[in-house]
């Protein structure tokens, strides 16, 4: 009886882990790509020039450069809320929706953005090892 | 020889019946559990992400219109 318990339990593990592993990825891409997208958002927003705790120029992001981060950042938490409804929509298994992609695709063209106007300084350094992005 | 009389036949039968539609409704009950564990992990951090992404997307609208 308890090897016909074991061998359903692992039966029906890997049927549900089957049934629940497109819609799932696409889950972990979207939060893994907010996680990312909030790292940035919290470095940035403790480097803009005169706020407390923000380096000295040209270390810091200048007010003028901060409202154009702010937009691309804006705009890229827009997208992931609309990717994060349509996949919370989706039913297990489904798989990712082409519109989803397409925004991923274009949150992670604002996050390079975003990185190109961050100076170069430590906090940028500790940002691209601690996300792994490759600034193009 | 071993030669299972009806009463003993029929308490066999009933045994492996018993036994195998409890295998059933455990397989149910199981797969029934891990699919909404599966469902509602999901669910759970999309919606933490969605109002976390709300809140940032409402904070950075404002910096971007900010004077300082």
């Amino acid at each position: 009886m308890r090897r016909v318990a074991a061998v359903l339990l692992v039966a029906v593990a890997l049927q549900g882990c089957a049934l629940n592993t497109v819609r799932h990825r696409s889950t972990v891409s979207i939060v893994a790509l907010h996680a990312t997208l909030a790292a940035i958002d919290d470095v940035e927003m403790g480097i803009v020039c005169g706020r407390a705790g923000a380096p000295q120029a040209p270390l810091c992001v200048p007010i003028s450069k901060h409202r154009i981060i702010s937009i691309y950042l804006r705009d890229a938490y827009a997208l992931e809320i609309k990717a994060g409804t349509i996949i919370r929509n989706l039913p297990p298994g489904s798989p990712t929706p082409a519109e989803v992609i397409s925004m991923a695709v274009q949150v992670n063209a604002l996050i390079q953005e975003v990185m190109k106007l961050l100076p170069n300084g430590k906090e940028k350094q500790a940002l691209v090892e601690k996300t792994g992005l490759e600034v193009k | 020889m071993f030669i299972l009389t009806l009463t003993q036949a029929a308490q066999a039968a009933s045994l492996l019946y018993g036994i195998f539609s409890s295998g059933i409704n455990v397989f149910n009950q199981i797969k029934a559990v891990l699919a909404a564990a599966g469902w509602e992990g999901d669910t759970t951090e999309l919606d933490r992400m969605i109002i976390d992404a709300e809140t940032r997307r409402q904070r950075r609208d404002q910096e971007a219109t900010k004077e300082v």
